[in-house]
């Protein structure tokens, strides 16, 4: 099981009370499509994809970042069993969308750099190191039952 | 020179590869001339701020990835403001500053200090990308409006490309 530390568990539910997930999902999820582009094949019904501001004036990935964000505060809200918040969806995206776990990593580096830009000097680097841990346990959760 | 024949390599993922290849720009995703000016162009903005920029990178890779204090244990102080912090997260800085202005050709330029990080320091390349992220989280948090998803982009490829030629002398 994972150890949280009070100041990694406050600071978690500070960033995640803070964000604007309709705000922060479209932005985080948008940025990973541009910044690394081979994450577009799983997205082949979206429509125009063709350059950056397609991306983000597109209403499907907006959809699809703020599905990311309120299933990310599946584990805010359950810190002490991630692994076991995130089963079936896991079991989602390896049996179902068949998506490389990579990607997961990929998107969190996104999320962190757009937290990062809303919150400026608020996001020192203990912030940031709890932030990426807790990522990082949510990104391990996924992969978890890909066989 | 960019070589018209691309290199079909496996999804390249951000590893420093000391292999050798016979034309570095095969190997790795190669800047555009839209990479380039997206460059140039943030790092004027940059540059007004690149002191803090680089502590910031800097101090933050080793909170964020403690494995790479392992390279300072030489080191008085190692949190994030200590003198000795900040001055090489300054010296890395300017070398990177430097690097906006050779991005033809990265692998001359880094050549004596891929040396030293081979032969002498002997860091693990696979810590560059560390840094990297940390110099794009600072960037973002101090030029939110600036760092827009291509420029992010540019600045990522970039950064690729310094970690291998960094790395080049290896093995």
């Amino acid at each position: 099981m994972v150890q949280w530390t009070d100041f990694e568990r406050a600071t978690i539910q500070n960033i995640f009370g803070k964000i604007d997930y309709e705000d922060v999902g479209p932005a985080a999820f948008g940025r990973c499509l541009v910044v690394y582009p081979w994450t577009q094949r799983y997205f082949g019904n979206f429509g125009n994809l063709y350059n950056a501001a397609a991306i983000q004036a597109n209403p499907m990935v907006a959809a699809h970042g703020k599905t990311v964000l309120r299933g990310l505060d599946k584990a805010v809200k359950n810190m002490d069993d991630i692994k076991a918040t995130y089963a079936e969806l896991s079991v989602l995206h390896s049996e179902k969308l068949h998506v490389d776990p990579d990607n997961f990593r990929l998107l969190a580096d996104c999320l962190t750099i757009v937290v990062a830009s809303r919150m400026g000097s608020d996001f020192t680097a203990d912030v940031q190191a709890a932030f990426q841990k807790f990522l990082a346990v949510v990104v391990s959760s996924l992969g978890r039952q890909y066989h | 020179m960019k070589n018209s024949k691309t290199l079909r390599t496996r999804n390249f993922s951000f590893e420093a590869s000391p292999v050798k290849w016979i034309n570095q720009q095969d190997a790795a995703m190669s800047l555009s001339a839209k990479d380039k000016a997206n460059v140039k162009s943030i790092w004027t903005k940059i540059l007004t701020k690149s002191d803090d920029i680089g502590e910031q990178a800097f101090s933050r890779m080793l909170v964020v990835y403690p494995q790479t204090k392992t390279y300072f244990s030489h080191w008085a102080d190692l949190k994030p403001g200590s003198a000795q912090v900040k001055k090489h997260g300054d010296t890395i800085m300017n070398k990177i500053d430097e690097c906006v202005n050779h991005m033809e050709d990265l692998v001359p330029f880094l050549s004596s200090l891929s040396e030293l990080h081979a032969t002498k320091l002997r860091v693990d390349p696979a810590n560059f990308k560390f840094l990297a992220h940390c110099l794009l989280v600072a960037v973002a948090a101090y030029l939110p409006n600036d760092f827009t998803p291509d420029i992010h982009l540019s600045v990522d490829k970039f950064l690729q490309l310094v970690a291998l030629a960094l790395a080049e002398k290896y093995r």
